[in-house]
């Protein structure tokens, strides 16, 4: 260790790379010290390089290429730079004078990185498959995994300090953990959509129902006409009412702050919490069971509001809470009248804000299966109607087409899926869309 | 406010075009109307939330009363027996949750990292909407994903698991794993899968609490740490973890609160079975919204108090959980202010 | 009480804007209304098929199946317009004294809801196995009774018992765990069958169930996996990880996965399988309630089913029942649903009965058409708008009738015995061809499925095993024809026969022709060898070897420095 010390001065710097820009552009023209930390701020730092003398790299002498600074690492350049025998004390000098190569990756680190990859790759194949009596690709995945990580462990430790040891694995985990997620995202749209996609090349699966449709029938018969509208209808019906109730309800409790806004907002954060099966039990119990109505889109819709009205409650009031005191205050002092001031000033503000919030609890409200399954039958045929007759919705005619059994009902049942995610996958650029408006941009 | 507008208009009084207008420190009719529609909102609000809280303690009370607190020990559900509880039940729920948190949690933390400390800066509001678009991805999508495509492999890991880790009770099941044809059912249909379907709901709602306090942890300190030759992990480690504790926990405790509620995903994976037991690797287990989704339909006006009752068990431990998340993540970020 | 509070909260959902069900009387001038049934899985595939005929002639009905229990609840809270159930109303609730159907005992003779029971369909409930035997399915399970209490009630717990053995006479099983799949719904198969239990093998199924009687929710006790529904069930039990699982569910969910299930020995000794001849042959035993004043009018009590010494009973049959509302207040019933449930029904039970059989269920005799006819005439009497004209029994196509004699059952006269093979302490069957020839009657369409299916392989094995182990008639058939074209002979011959229906059902095909032989563990598979045993040190030398040269030099180079 006494010996390599003296690589701790210029090496954890190789992994400190450039902070990302968004944090540069805030850092840069306030703090003038971290400018070291952009690419544009290299030559001031690199000037002063040459007027020491002691390197030659560059015999013009006044301007330093930037590209120095993202040159091969020091003990690399060195023989062509100076003599065998003068080495260690040029090499102590150009510590000192040489700025620290911060930017980009070094050869060692990509060596090392894709070495220690393909390294326990092959060890893992040769163990795992040829040797051990292992068997699964998973399996494999994953030994490779920790393979690698020990390896590249190893690896880096041949010529680094254990802190970068432990940076680079965390690193490498953090990564993989990541990159997992969004695989993980990936397979299940996919996969939804390969098994969906037999169904869905079908023009009738968009525009015909399922009436009449036999378990055997092959997927040119029948649709899911029935449950896009059923889902449209009682989705449309929850958000009238929960969209005024929500709204209204978030703007009193900001507006007019007092003790029974604090009430209202603490039940309504308290209702969060509701599971959406049990906002569908109590709206089976008291609809259906209780005061006799059938099982209609109307009851789903119900029980759809239930569940989204305190998320939607709850984000707008998040949503109007973030909106800046000054620009409610500057309308007031302006003279506005309070009603004026949130139609005029709260609301336009804060309508990006808003409409997110409401698109993304429509969308969980779209999705949910359990309310559903609970106050709708299943119906088969196409029904406009919301108070009588059964309708049919997105995520209950998959449950109930998958739960059957049926190769093409599973077929279908995924292709309603696939169409119920495009659907997720609408709302949800609209969402984007909306926030990305700018403020004042009305 | 309105007091200092007050004091300006005696001055300009004379002259008709410069004269401001009267203000009348009394509300306008228009804001005593807003106020008066905005108050019933929030009191149809109100009542509409609190109700259904009402409805559901007033139900649970016929059950409570007759069961007492034996509804709380008893695993079994046979209503033909006049024998309900939850116990099993409710330690099903846990199950379900704890497998979906041990696997949600490392996964949402990597990727809260990930996005706000490693990402290239180019794609982080890409990834950042990715998990938002996750999170709005439907649960049976989720249960379809776990049931068709995680369950056939998931069986051989659980095996896996067992086989390697069986001598720690957690990770028993009761069968031989190492018997020629290992009985794959007794591996099917667990709160293991389950758990991994439900993870993957959760894991948006943790990672994107968690990313979004990471990303308040005060630059100055940031920069101050690298400054001082620290390496990247060092800096995360020492300045953003610190600072993100209380997302850390809020944001997972938030996600455990929607884990113990989730159904269909659960309902579509899991054979129903009331034993008390700790082994999530092993077929059967039951969940309060499982047991609600499978016998509402069949239930007498006394074993629908019961389901409620279960509801409102559930609607209770959410709500403590939610709470505690609320308090801890909101105690973290007025951390932030003071920077 | 409760429901007063129910109301207020209820009215401040509704309340939440919106007008409710003024549009529920719209539609009562048409014809026609679409209506809502639930319950029995068991019965669904055939309600289901009805279904989708009678949609085709305006008849809108939307039937989801929940299971019985469920079914009748709906029907009792009024969200349905009829309910299909396996077994009749159970009386009051042991746990609040509410009487289930709200007329028997009624608290409030308000709420009730008047109903008649109707039988829509007959069948069989069937056991569906799955166990692999080198990676193929074995398809000619036989189980007794006896041996079939005892694997439901865990007592036999795994494939290889002697118990099983001497039932398949003599042939053994691999040693497989034996999982047992229940319905984890109330259901209607699981009364029925807990019924048969509790009445035939009581010293078992007593001590189980820890009382004397029958239950719709089967005591899932030690490694019994539950399932909900029939569709879960089924779906369980052909997963992939199934193997070694057996359940109970309604022949027509294996019938249309082409999956095996057991015979099941009756009172004369063979081993039978629910074709819809075996069922309608069993049923001519059930004793119908005939009493149309009773409210148990036509349920049926199946004690003398079990015990019929018919050599081609199956044991495990019952009737299905529609439960449709009398009641001429009904507040839910209007001329229209009722016009549509009366001509759904007439479509059910006259020309809808004969494709029952090629699905997997048993038509239903002419005197319960009859009585079901009758039941639905009190559609007409609770409203006299509704048209019940041109109906006649005789013009049904129902392919149990006989014409001039409304007692005897077509199916059951014409129903074939079951091969000398299929008889305990004979057999058993195997092959293709013994299939076809066994059975004087034709229906030897299992060589249909066989062939088509699994021709080759299930040809060739059909025919060696038959041929040396031996079925009695089919045996030498199997060996020597049944070789190499075994199976496609069984296919061509068993598909043109059972002139009476015309139908090439799979009645048998679950028989058909597959691996049937005695595999026993293979100990090469087990980890214990000495391979695996050394594996690990190979690994670990391997490892070391890769891992030591750097180690050594990089202690090489630190001790030269430090040295320098």
């Amino acid at each position: 260790m006494t010996t390599t010390i003296d690589r701790h001065g210029d090496d954890p710097a190789d992994y400190v790379p450039l902070a990302s820009p968004d944090v540069v552009t805030v850092a840069t023209p306030t703090r003038p010290s971290h400018a070291d930390f952009a690419d544009t701020a290299e030559v001031p730092i690199v000037t002063p390089v040459p007027s020491n003398g002691v390197v030659p790299p560059t015999t013009a002498g006044t301007v330093v290429p930037p590209r120095i600074v993202v040159g091969p690492r020091s003990d690399q350049r060195t023989p062509t730079a100076t003599p065998a025998a003068a080495r260690p004390v040029s090499r102590a000098a150009q510590r000192l004078d040489v700025p620290r190569a911060i930017a980009s990756r070094t050869q060692d680190d990509v060596l090392s990185f894709w070495g220690a990859l393909l390294g326990s790759g092959a060890l893992t194949w040769v163990l795992y498959y040829q040797i051990l009596p292992f068997s699964g690709r998973v399996g494999f995945v994953i030994c490779w995994f920790v393979v690698f990580l020990a390896m590249y462990a190893g690896v880096t430790a041949m010529g680094n300090p254990s802190l970068v040891v432990v940076d680079r694995v965390v690193a490498a985990m953090v990564r993989a953990g990541a990159y997992v997620v969004f695989l993980t995202l990936a397979t299940a749209i996919f996969f939804t959509f390969v098994r969906g996609w037999p169904a869905l090349v079908h023009p009738n699966f968009y525009f015909s129902d399922m009436a009449g449709v036999r378990p055997t029938d092959s997927l040119d018969k029948g649709g899911i006409y029935h449950a896009i509208i059923g889902s449209i209808i009682e989705v449309g019906i929850a958000v009238a009412v929960t969209l005024p109730l929500g709204i209204g309800a978030a703007v009193y409790m900001n507006e007019f702050s007092g003790r029974f806004a604090r009430l209202v907002r603490t039940i309504v954060e308290a209702m969060t919490a509701l599971p959406s099966i049990v906002a569908g039990l109590f709206v089976y119990t008291v609809l259906i069971v209780t005061l006799g109505f059938a099982r209609t889109g109307f009851a789903a819709a119900m029980a759809i509001s239930v569940m989204m009205l305190p998320i939607i409650a709850r984000s707008a009031d998040v949503v109007l809470r973030v909106m800046p005191g000054g620009l409610r205050e500057a309308s007031l002092a302006l003279g506005a009248s309070k009603w004026q001031t949130v139609r005029q000033v709260v609301i336009p503000t804060v309508r990006p804000g808003l409409a997110t919030a409401l698109i993304l609890g429509i969308a969980r409200g779209v999705g949910e299966t359990s309310p559903v399954l609970l106050t709708s039958g299943a119906s088969s045929f196409t029904n406009y109607n919301p108070f009588n007759e059964p309708m049919n919705s997105l995520p209950l005619f998959v449950f109930s087409a998958v739960r059957s059994g049926e190769p093409m009902f599973i077929t279908r049942g995924f292709g309603a899926a696939s169409v119920l995610l495009i659907l997720v996958l609408v709302l949800f650029i609209i969402t984007r869309f909306l926030a990305r408006t700018k403020v004042g941009s009305r | 406010m309105t007091v200092l507008l007050e004091k300006e208009p005696a001055p300009a009084e004379p002259q008709v075009r410069d004269r401001p207008r009267e203000v009348d420190p009394a509300l306008p009719a228009t804001d005593k109307a807003f106020h008066g529609v905005a108050l019933v909102i929030g009191i149809a609000v109100l009542v509409i939330m609190g109700s259904i809280g009402a409805f559901l303690g007033y139900q649970s009370l016929p059950t409570l009363q007759r069961y007492g607190l034996g509804f709380f020990r008893e695993s079994q559900w046979q209503p033909e027996n006049d024998t309900l509880g939850i116990s099993s039940v409710l330690l099903g729920t846990f199950t379900v949750a704890i497998v979906a948190l041990a696997i949600a949690f490392p996964l949402a933390f990597a990727t809260a990292v990930y996005i706000s400390e490693y990402a290239a800066p180019k794609v982080k509001s890409f990834l950042v909407s990715l998990i938002d678009l996750m999170a709005a991805i439907p649960s049976i999508v989720w249960g379809l994903w776990g049931f068709f495509l995680i369950q056939p492999k998931g069986i051989h890991i659980a095996h896996w698991i067992h086989t390697h880790l069986g001598f720690i009770p957690f990770f028993q099941v009761d069968t031989d794993p190492n018997a020629a044809s290992w009985a794959q059912s007794r591996y099917a249909a667990s709160a293991f899968i389950a758990g991994i379907a439900v993870a993957m709901m959760v894991l948006p709602m943790a990672a994107a609490v968690m990313r979004q306090v990471f990303s308040q942890a005060p630059m100055g300190e940031r920069e101050a740490a690298l400054a001082l030759g620290s390496t990247k992990w060092g800096m995360v480690r020492t300045v953003v973890l610190p600072f993100g504790r209380g997302g850390i926990i809020g944001g997972t405790m938030l996600s455990m609160g929607r884990a113990l509620g989730e159904t269909i995903a659960v309902v579509l994976i899991i054979s129903p079975s009331f034993d008390i037991k700790f082994r999530p690797l092993e077929v059967g287990t039951e969940t309060v919204s499982a047991l609600i989704a499978g016998r509402f339909g069949e239930a007498t006006s006394a074993q629908l108090s019961a389901l409620l009752t279960a509801g409102f068990v559930l609607f209770l431990i959410t709500l403590v959980i939610n709470t505690l998340a609320a308090i801890i993540v909101s105690r973290s970020r007025s951390g932030a202010d003071t920077d | 009480m409760r429901h007063h509070a129910g109301r207020l909260a209820a009215l401040a959902i509704v309340g939440l804007g919106l007008v409710a069900t003024s549009a529920s009387a719209a539609d009562a001038a048409a014809s026609h209304a679409q209506i809502t049934g639930s319950g029995s899985s068991w019965s669904a595939n055939a309600v289901n098929q009805w279904v989708a005929d009678v949609t085709s002639s305006g008849l809108q009905v939307v039937f989801t199946s929940t299971g019985s229990a469920q079914g009748r609840k709906d029907f009792t809270n009024k969200t349905t317009d009829f309910a299909v159930t396996d077994i009749g109303y159970q009386g009051v609730d042991q746990l609040t004294g509410d009487a289930d159907s709200n007329c028997q005992n009624p608290k409030d003779p308000a709420t009730c809801r008047a109903f008649a029971y109707l039988p829509i369909v007959a069948g069989g409930t069937a056991f569906p196995y799955q166990i692999k035997v080198a990676g193929k399915l074995v398809r000619n399970l036989r189980l007794s009774g006896q041996t079939l209490a005892k694997i439901f009630t865990n007592r036999i717990t795994n494939w290889n018992d002697p118990a099983i053995t001497s039932d398949n006479n003599g042939r053994k099983l691999p040693s497989i765990p034996i999982i047992v799949v229940v319905h984890s719904e109330g259901s209607g198969s699981t009364a029925q069958f807990t019924r048969y239990l509790n009445k035939q093998y009581p010293s078992i199924w007593q001590p189980f169930l820890g009382q004397n009687g029958s239950t719709e929710y089967f005591p899932r006790k030690g490694q019994m996996i539950a399932q909900n529904g029939s569709d879960g069930v089924i779906n369980f039990l052909t997963s992939a990880a199934a193997n070694g699982s057996i359940g109970y569910d309604e022949y027509s969910y294996a019938l249309a996965k082409n999956f095996p299930v057991a015979k099941i020995q009756n009172s004369a000794g063979f081993f039978t399988l629910p074709t819809q001849y075996n069922v309608a042959v069993a049923l001519t035993q059930a004793q119908i309630n005939q009493n149309k004043s009773s409210p148990d009018y036509l349920l049926q009590n199946l004690d003398k089913v079990y015990t019929f010494g018919d050599d081609r009973t199956y044991a495990m049959s019952s009737y299905s029942y529609m439960v449709i509302p009398t009641a001429s207040n009904d507040s839910r019933m209007t001329t229209a649903k009722r016009q549509t449930l009366a001509d759904y029904l007439y479509y059910s039970i006259c020309q809808g009965q004969a494709e029952m059989g090629p699905i997997g269920y048993s038509p239903l005799p002419i005197n319960l058409v009859q009585a079901s006819f009758d039941q639905t005439a009190k559609l007409k009497v609770a409203d006299s708008n509704v048209d019940l004209t041109k109906r006649n029994v005789t013009t049904c196509n129902n392919p149990t009738f006989v014409a001039g004699n409304p007692k005897a059952n077509h199916l059951a006269q014409i129903a074939p015995h079951p091969a000398a093979c299929d008889k305990a302490g004979a057999g058993p069957c195997d092959g293709s061809g013994n299939n076809g020839t066994g059975k004087g009657n034709g229906n030897g369409s299992g060589g249909t499925t066989g062939g088509t299916g699994k021709g080759g392989t299930g040809g060739t094995t059909g025919g060696t095993t038959g041929g040396t182990t031996g079925g009695t008639t089919g045996g030498t058939t199997g060996g020597t024809t049944g070789g190499p074209t075994g199976g496609t002979t069984g296919g061509t011959t068993g598909g043109t026969v059972n002139p009476d229906t015309g139908q090439t059902t799979g009645d048998n095909g679950a028989t058909g022709a597959d691996v049937t032989g005695t595999v026993t563990e293979v100990a090469a598979y087990r980890t214990t060898d000495l391979k695996s045993a050394l594996a690990p040190v190979v690994a670990l030398e391997i490892v070391l070897l890769l891992a030591l040269p750097p180690a050594v030099y990089f202690l090489w180079i630190r001790r030269r420095k430090v040295s320098v």
